[in-house]
């Protein structure tokens, strides 16, 4: 297997445009953090899932990568080339090869425009001509199971299913080497969840193609990808397979997102890892350890020192003083 | 026979469209009992949200409200003149939405939101705001008291939607209506919802409608479920009796489906496959024929009506009358 | 609240569009009142009975009758056939001059709004210099370098409209501009011409075009009212405006005048108002500020 991506010690950073609250209170912050020193690399083949609640940094990691959102320090290797500081026409040829789908799935199709035309974009984007479009078009519709009279529809006249599979038929255009898939089954029914993630799998499997899968479902993220991470406060916490991870997790923010996760089961045994608190503003990091705060085993050492990220098994990194042992 | 506090009897609800009328809610009949927490569940366009709207009477212009009778605490809310309707919405009924963000007002502090809904009550001005302190203290709010006067964009998601709970909660009321409370929660935030939600349940003995698409929290928060498939209420049962001895195919294909329940790791998930069907021009027999893999000559002559299968436990199945093994 | 289930639209766009404005009575006469001064304007030279510059000193000032609808003027005009072409240039003028402006307008206010900062802050300062002049004192000042006639009104009523417009359109871009859909066609590498045209142009359009046939009462306003003041179109042309003023220093001889040059003043208004308001109505309620 070899390294597709590889990112390094990536940063973004947000400016807190609030000119008056600067005024009034002189020491806060000018900027938030909100990718904070990420490192990480995904092979080819691999689907390589990102876990994280709201104000994590996972979508705004996803769109780093990407280059919709400028990078303030760090890496982004991509096929043996550094992506971070391209402007956007240096960056285009490389949207060839890595292509996202974006979490609303209707509301990231063009209203106006025709499935046929949405589908096309990519080909008129990257000037590659075709010979017979509609019979492309009709092949992408038909890789995503879609018959061909989907072509003319609109996006408002699609089903919520029915537009993710076009977003995933678009992305699959030029045949891409990874995929960014930023909360691939958010707002779909879970009787129709598995038809997105067995295609995912399917396309995958026969085009050799890599998937970073950023969402906040575990139950998903453990049936599509072989390693995993999990983002809290733009930091990753844990790393590792997702195998290691569901059975062994080391920090005790892995292990209270495995424990909230609601069974559809009442019975099921309630191991509740009751989180203290909500997730701390960017703004105002707390010290030492940032996930301190809310953690049920903090220690003195958490509150005063930082945690680096270190090897707690083979291919298993925690960012924790004392991580959980099983 | 425990009391209900809400009965609903062959309700039906037809929206006017231009392309037809629309039949989204159809001879729907349940109770809420007194005490209980009761579990609306389905996916998207099967109605119980608009099932939840006719409760508390606030539709669009273009709907149409048909049926038996909806009682509630033994008054019939069909027919009820819009200021009694009034009178008991946000009193001895009262809801919880799905986004905290909207469901509050921008402009206001939360201590004028939370003494102003307590309009009813002739207390004085300080023992309303008194009240509404020991209310967030109740929802897990620390320093309730300064934080009267703030905005709702000063507290996060979770802290809002504790809020819009205590607000609820505050003229005591017989009947809870949670619309998707969840649903816009990070997962470690909805455990703690979930966990609050009974505790004060229990404490305040009222009974809480809680329609969710969401399996794992419905089976952890309710003693009462409901299953409702395109317009229809196809299962009714204790939590257990939906959970682990589903009858329905509808409601047994929906737990497998739930990557939850899944506990080998597969590359090849289950689905349903198809679509609801077309809600103007309803196809003859059983709602879910076209989906179900069980699917005998029958359902596509007749409409199943309700089958017991237990105390409280009843499906609207063809094959739970051929005597078939449903389990 | 409403559930919309069927997923394709069973009627085509025109046929839905006449459902829907049958609806709605006011709509109905708007539809009316325009398609009829449409159509009179286009049809001018085979209308009219009489030439608009004929001479008939002997019949001047007449009222009504059956030989001439509307009387005649001072100098024994038909007063009919100068409405009549009027009318055209009426017509004439708004369409022109609106086409222009919400062309340039649209243009600029999407690159305001989509393009860098700096270039935003010019062309807003642009717009909001040319705004803070008063229509009239801009008119009179643009007569004055080019002299009256039909084309100095509509300069002076582009110039004037392209700021607002142009407005309209950067806030809609700006609104639209951090949109799912325009995010994912930057990250497929879309370029600002491609984003602005094919993605944005046709989600822009739509409130604009209700706007700007509701603007066109009020540039047919302008150009009368400029014309009325005599800095409009030259004589013998026509204007609604000019037959007015006619119609004013003759008050005393006949009120007809006046009332042919104001009545289909007031009825053009009204029928683009009407219509307009029922087609945003139907395409977009939430441009009703009165909600």
């Amino acid at each position: 297997m070899s390294e597709l991506i590889h990112v390094n010690n990536l940063k973004v950073r947000f400016r807190v445009r609030e000119m008056l609250h600067a005024l009034l209170a002189p020491h806060a912050p000018a900027h938030i953090e909100a990718v904070s020193g990420v490192s990480f690399h995904i092979n080819t083949g691999e689907t390589f899932g990102l876990v994280g609640e709201s104000g994590s940094g996972k979508t705004t990691l996803g769109r780093a990568l990407i280059g919709l959102v400028p990078v303030n320090q760090g890496s982004i290797r991509f096929k043996g080339q550094e992506l971070s500081g391209l402007n956007d026409r240096a960056y285009k040829p490389h949207r060839r090869d890595m292509t996202m789908m974006f979490q609303d799935p209707v509301g990231c199709l063009s209203p106006r425009l025709r499935v046929e035309s949405i589908l096309a974009q990519p080909f008129r984007i990257h000037g590659v001509r075709l010979k017979n479009t509609p019979e492309k078009i009709d092949e992408l519709l038909s890789m995503v199971g879609l018959p061909p009279e989907f072509k003319n529809r609109y996006p408002h006249q699609l089903s919520g299913g029915q537009a993710r599979r076009i977003g995933l038929a678009r992305a699959l255009a030029l045949s891409p080497r990874l995929i960014i898939a930023d909360e691939p089954t958010a707002g779909l029914d879970v009787s129709i969840q598995g038809d997105i993630l067995n295609l995912l799998g399917k396309v995958q499997v026969e085009s050799n193609v890599s998937v970073l899968a950023i969402t906040h479902n575990l139950a998903v993220i453990r049936h599509i990808s072989e390693r995993m991470a999990i983002m809290y406060l733009g930091r990753f916490v844990e790393v590792g397979t997702t195998e290691d991870i569901f059975a062994h997790p080391s920090h005790p923010y892995t292990e209270a997102l495995l424990a909230a996760n609601p069974v559809p089961d009442p019975d099921a045994p309630h191991k509740r890892v009751e989180l203290k608190g909500d997730v701390p503003s960017l703004m105002n990091r707390p010290e030492g350890c940032e996930f301190h705060s809310r953690c049920p085993f903090c220690r003195d050492k958490c509150q005063k020192e930082f945690p680096l990220l270190h090897e707690v098994a083979p291919g298993h990194h925690v960012m924790c003083h004392y991580p959980l042992t099983h | 026979m425990t009391e209900n506090v809400l009965e609903i009897k062959d309700i039906s609800v037809d929206f006017i469209t231009d392309s037809g009328r629309l039949k989204a809610v159809r001879h729907a009949s349940f109770n809420v009992p007194k005490g209980k927490i009761v579990g609306l569940v389905g996916e998207s366009g099967c109605g119980k949200s608009t099932l939840a709207s006719v409760l508390i009477r606030l539709m669009s212009d273009n709907a149409v409200v048909s049926g038996e009778s909806i009682l509630f605490e033994g008054q019939n809310l069909m027919g009820l003149p819009p200021e009694e309707m009034r009178a008991l919405r946000g009193n001895k009924m009262t809801m919880i939405f799905q986004d905290p963000m909207t469901a509050l007002n921008p402009v206001l502090t939360i201590g004028t939101q939370m003494t102003d809904i307590q309009h009813r009550s002739h207390k004085t001005r300080a023992q309303k705001r008194q009240i509404a302190v020991e209310m967030l203290q109740k929802v897990g709010i620390p320093d309730p008291e300064d934080r009267l006067n703030q905005y709702p964009n000063e507290f996060s998601g979770g802290m809002r939607q504790r809020i819009c709970i205590a607000m609820a909660l505050l003229s005591k009321p017989s009947l809870i209506i949670a619309d998707e409370p969840t649903t816009a929660l990070d997962v470690t935030l909805e455990a703690q919802i979930v966990h609050l939600l009974k505790d004060l349940q229990e404490e305040m003995g009222c009974s809480i409608l809680c329609v969710s698409h969401h399996l794992g929290m419905i089976a952890e928060l309710c003693h009462d479920v409901v299953v409702m498939y395109a317009g229809e209420l196809i299962e009714q049962g204790t939590v257990r009796d939906i959970f682990h001895k589903a009858a329905h195919p509808y409601t047994q294909r929906l737990l497998e489906c739930d990557p939850a329940n899944i506990q080998r790791r597969s590359k090849n998930l289950p689905t349903i496959k198809g679509d609801i069907p077309n809600l103007v021009n309803l196809p003859r027999g059983c709602i879910f024929q076209d989906r179900c893999h069980k699917k005998i000559a029958i359902c596509s002559q007749k409409t199943p009506g309700p089958l017991s299968l237990g105390p409280g436990h009843w499906a609207s199945c063809h094959l739970l009358n051929q005597g078939e093994d449903y389990v | 609240m409403t559930q919309n289930n069927s997923i394709n639209h069973s009627m085509s766009g025109m046929s839905l569009f006449l459902k829907k404005i049958s609806r709605d009575p006011l709509g109905i006469l708007g539809l009316i009142l325009v398609t009829g001064m449409i159509f009179s304007a286009l049809a001018a030279e085979w209308i009219i009975p009489y030439d608009i510059a004929a001479l008939d000193i002997p019949e001047r000032l007449a009222s009504p009758s059956l030989d001439h609808f509307l009387g005649t003027d001072h100098l024994g005009r038909d007063v009919f056939s100068r409405v009549i072409m009027g009318g055209r240039i009426a017509l004439w003028v708004a369409l022109v001059s609106t086409a222009v402006s919400l062309t340039i307008g649209t243009i600029l206010g999407l690159i305001a709004g989509y393009g860098p900062r700096w270039l935003d802050n010019l062309l807003i300062l642009s717009f909001d210099a040319v705004r803070s002049f008063p229509t009239i004192m801009f008119a009179l000042a643009m007569v004055t370098l080019l002299g009256p006639s039909m084309n100095t009104v509509i300069f002076v009523v582009i110039a004037t409209s392209i700021p607002a417009y142009g407005r309209v359109v950067r806030t809609q871009t700006q609104a639209l501009k951090h949109n799912e859909f325009i995010l994912a066609e930057q990250s497929q590498g879309a370029g600002m011409i491609r984003v602005l045209l094919v993605h944005m142009l046709p989600n822009v359009i739509g409130p604009l075009l209700i706007i700007a046939s509701m603007d066109i009462p009020v540039v047919v306003t302008i150009e009368a009212g400029l014309s009325f003041l005599g800095l409009g179109v030259k004589p013998p042309t026509p204007s609604w405006g000019s037959i007015l003023y006619d119609g004013y220093s003759f008050i005393r001889n006949t009120p007809w005048i006046i009332i042919a040059g104001g009545l289909p003043l007031v009825l053009t208004t009204l029928g683009f108002t009407f219509l307009g308001e029922s087609l945003r109505d139907i395409f977009d309620p939430k441009l009703n500020k009165e909600q």
